[in-house]
């Protein structure tokens, strides 16, 4: 598939090896991307891009050298190894290497469709019907932006310790953006559908309905009224709400920040952190999700790891480096944006599991609050576990009913407190539809969250309005 | 390009950009990683019957240059036709030194720059005994080539260099910890303030330690020039042409009209030297300038590329920027400098009687420049009667954007370049009746 032949792989170990060093992997990437752009009722642009490089790292001690080239020639990747391995100058004797055995090559399986047998005009129609749909669905409607994209991402990672597999990731996503307007006053709807599949995964999600429904979005938050400030219970909605977690959660259980001490999860293995009725896990072998691979970009098979098991602190999401230096096993979660960066630990796919309460009880049972149905960004200090994220379609909770939209407003809070202040989860688990991307150290990844409807006891909201 | 003309393109565009970089990191004193790259790339649009198709690729083999030209021609083909495409004509340049390169950045060994990162962990340390750890010091340079030609007589190259270091340092108290984050960047290494960016770090990640959430209220803020740049940049967006011809920006309608306190003069200038954000042209060949966006708070102008600009009626405002050949230009800012006031940042705390000094904000998705609404976490101090008082952490500061610009009420002196897409010149403001959500 990646078609590197095993003994350049070796020369270059020798090669990156040669001064020194305990470690070597070369981890090679080929990707093709194809993107439409619609927006002011036009196909503004459709686009194609291919990038081919590789990135030769070599550890000696604490220290890790990294050089990546554009292409695979064996000229480029021999002068990658040399300029890594100066990392292990005067380190003594070449370091130890085993030989390459038969490569594992995998793929995603179930993908009806690929994207390399759908010509483009297949690609522009699905845009087409998404933006009639929206158009369509109100006269307030002022802009329908569309983005489609489709990616293959073949990877190789061979390694001086014998690591030798390749993997195959075929994302896809439809993006819709609908801008709303009505006396002067905007507001802003957003869908997004997306997986690891062919053309198949749009009779799933069907265009016009995307289209229809961030149209809607958009509409309806035109009676918006500000937002409260103040602390308040939330109910967060199932599928993409899982995105709290993510930030609030999941990044302080990554390891590097808990191999720095820079996390409020370090030294808290087997401790209570949470409610007992949270159970969170780490999960890269969803079929086909966002978040989903076969081995990570350290050719480390995926796995599900359990993080917090009914309320227990149980594991940390690792790469390689961070398993080592913690000694703890290496969990498969070793990612990189692309052969431009080295790997760090990162999320997957990450979920809360279902609990039992009737999703409509459970906003009947709250007498004031706010339910979030749908989020935008988040961002978190892993060291403080203080965190934010905004709402993007929000409602009040009056008497234990939705009321009123709110205007978007950012929620804040803490790590441990939001955990221990879940106090009613629904039975209704969803994944999200395969919308999400995290950014970390400036490396953007696809990731996939989800949870059940959930209630955080008391969160602070912080809209415009004061109150009495 | 000829190429694609050839291939019955009836514009065309290619544009090239190549870059040697390199990276180091150290924590707590130590070597971490070091990394080391070269990289090039080609991309080129073809307008078919003003229909654009867009191909990019690391292969620039004669081989590889023939197939993009064939998927963009192709992909052309499937766009719909806009009377406003095409691509920017030929100007005059002018021939002014910007500094933006160093030549003696290569020189610089690992050595220097493992000792630099170690100035900046120093200094944060020596500026407060709270400062327990590194979380991240990375330094950073490359050298880059860009080059844009197209049909219409554009023929531009040039070369820049920059450099950055950044620390995060991790302070703890009492079982508490924060995060602390600083950057200095410029076209060459001597540019790189260490000391006062360790100190800068050791500020932000002990200014809010030990703080108490303040109950909800609305009051007066003071926006450190880290702080007010995320508010500018912000702004920014809902000021790009594209937002605005497209109806996605809360200032749409609004051009010609006082839309913030007269305080404000906002200018855009990709053409400022030596700046982090400088460049003799955009990413489409056009070449950059000052442009006034607010004039004393009346909107005066947007940021336009080739395209806004075409179908705007306007001029092009050297806006149509490209950071890698995998994209086509879009419209966004350069140097943004919002001008000083006459005051000291205390000045500015002095003339508040009950507030909050905003050190640092958690803003991602906080800020939405369609709808103009504001609302971020934010800690930073107390201020008390006109004095900086207690640490406060935790809360958040909310308002409508237009409120905001309206009730700015004082411009500090103390500008502070803040880079990032687009670097930003800002000063301390001060901002009044904004809500501030607490217990």
């Amino acid at each position: 598939m990646t078609d590197i032949d095993p003994k350049v792989l070796e020369g270059v170990f020798a090669e990156a090896l040669a001064r020194g060093g305990d470690f070597s992997d070369l981890f090679a990437e080929d990707q093709r991307t194809a993107t439409v752009v619609l927006e002011d009722d036009r196909v503004e642009r459709v686009q194609f891009g291919h990038d081919r490089g590789a990135g030769v790292r070599v550890v000696a001690g604490d220290v890790t050298g990294y050089a990546y080239v554009d292409g695979w020639d064996e000229a480029s990747l021999l002068r990658a190894a040399r300029v890594a391995g100066r990392v292990a100058r005067d380190r003594g004797a070449p370091g130890k290497r085993v030989a390459l055995g038969t490569i594992a090559a995998l793929t995603a399986s179930g993908i009806a469709r690929p994207f390399e047998s759908a010509s483009e005009s297949e690609r522009v129609e699905l845009t087409l019907r998404a933006n009639r749909a929206a158009r369509a669905a109100g006269g307030e409607v002022r802009q329908v932006t569309l983005r489609f994209a489709d990616a293959v991402q073949r990877v190789l990672v061979a390694g001086s310790d014998g690591t030798f597999a390749e993997d195959e990731r075929r994302t896809v996503q439809l993006v819709v953006g609908v801008t709303a307007e009505r006396g002067g006053q905007r507001q802003v709807g957003r869908r997004a559908r997306g997986g690891q599949a062919g053309l198949e995964l749009f009779e799933r999600y069907v265009p016009e309905e995307v289209g229809r429904e961030a149209a809607q979005a958009a509409i309806h938050m035109l009676d918006a009224v500000p937002a409260p400030a103040g602390p308040m219970p939330v109910v967060v909605g199932n599928g993409w709400g899982g995105v709290l977690f993510h930030e609030a959660v999941g990044h302080g259980l990554e390891a590097d920040h808990v191999q720095k001490n820079s996390s409020v999860y370090a030294g808290k293995l087997g401790q209570q952190v949470a409610s007992s009725l949270v159970t969170l896990v780490d999960d890269a072998t969803v079929p086909n999700h966002r978040g989903s691979f076969r081995i990570d970009d350290e050719g480390v098979p995926a796995q599900r790891t359990p993080l917090v098991e009914r309320g227990t602190l149980s594991g940390y999401l690792t790469d390689r480096k961070q398993a080592r230096l913690l000694g703890l096993p290496a969990s498969g979660n070793g990612r990189r944006q692309s052969f431009q960066f080295l790997p760090i630990p990162r999320m997957t796919n990450l979920y809360i599991e279902a609990g039992s309460i009737d999703p409509a009880e459970l906003i009947q049972d709250t007498r004031r609050g706010i339910y979030v149905a749908s989020l935008g960004g988040g961002q978190v200090d892993p060291a403080s576990g203080q965190f934010v994220f905004s709402v993007t379609e929000g409602y009040l909770i009056e008497g234990g009913t939705l009321a009123s939209p709110i205007r978007s407003a950012t929620l804040a809070g803490d790590s441990f407190s939001v955990l221990r202040r879940i106090d009613a989860i629904g039975s209704d688990f969803a994944l999200d539809p395969g919308l999400g991307t995290c950014g970390k150290l400036g490396q953007w990844v696809p990731v996939g969250v989800g949870q059940p409807t959930l209630r955080v006891a008391e969160l602070l909201v912080g809209g415009t309005d004061p109150g009495p | 390009m000829r190429h694609a003309l050839r291939a019955t393109a009836d514009e065309a565009e290619a544009f090239y950009s190549d870059q040697t970089t390199s990276a180091v990191e150290i924590v707590n004193g130590q070597l971490e990683s070091v990394v080391s790259a070269a990289g090039r790339g080609v991309g080129l649009r073809a307008l078919v019957g003003q229909r654009v198709g867009y191909a990019y690729s690391s292969d620039v083999s004669p081989e590889g240059r023939v197939e993009l030209v064939e998927h963009a021609v192709r992909l052309a083909r499937e766009a719909t036709p806009d009377s406003h495409a095409g691509l920017p004509q030929a100007q005059p340049l002018d021939e002014k030194e910007l500094g933006i390169f160093d030549s003696a950045l290569s020189a610089y060994p690992l050595e220097w720059k493992v000792d630099l990162l170690r100035r900046l962990e120093t200094a944060a340390r020596q500026a407060d005994t709270r400062v327990h750890s590194t979380d991240l010091a990375r330094y950073s340079d490359s050298i880059r080539t860009n080059a844009v030609v197209n049909s219409r007589g554009i023929s531009t190259s040039y070369q820049a260099t920059s450099c950055y270091a950044t620390l995060v340092v991790i302070a703890r108290h009492d079982g508490e910890a924060q995060r602390g984050h600083a950057v200095t960047a410029g076209r060459g290494p001597t540019e790189l303030e260490a000391e006062e960016t360790g100190r800068r770090a050791a500020r932000r990640a002990t200014a809010a330690l030990g703080g108490t959430i303040m109950p909800t209220q609305r009051a007066s803020v003071v926006m450190e020039p880290e702080v007010a740049a995320e508010l500018l940049r912000g702004l920014t967006q809902a000021l790009s042409a594209e937002a605005v011809l497209k109806g996605r920006s809360f200032l749409v309608g609004r051009e010609g009209q006082r839309v913030s306190s007269p305080l404000i003069t906002l200018v855009d200038d990709g053409s400022l030297p030596r700046a982090y954000a400088t460049a003799p042209v955009d990413g489409e060949g056009v070449p950059t300038q000052r442009t006034e966006l607010l004039q004393t708070g009346v909107l005066g102008g947007f940021l336009h590329s080739a395209y806004t600009a075409r179908r705007a009626g306007a001029s092009p405002t050297g806006n149509g920027l490209r950071p890698t050949h995998r994209v086509l230009p879009e419209v966004g800012p350069s140097n943004l400098l919002l001008e000083p006031g006459p005051l000291s940042a205390d000045g500015l705390i002095a003339g508040v009687e009950s507030g909050l000094l905003v050190v640092t904000t958690r803003n991602v998705g906080g800020i939405n420049p369609v709808s103009g609404d504001y609302s971020v976490g934010a800690s930073g101090r107390w201020i008390e009667r006109g004095e900086v008082a207690g640490p406060v952490s935790g809360v958040t500061i909310a308002a409508p954007m237009l409120e905001m610009l309206a009730n700015l009420s004082a411009i500090a002196s103390d500008v502070r370049w803040i880079p990032g897409l687009g670097a930003v010149a800002a000063p301390s403001v001060r901002i009044d009746d904004v809500t501030i959500g607490g217990r």
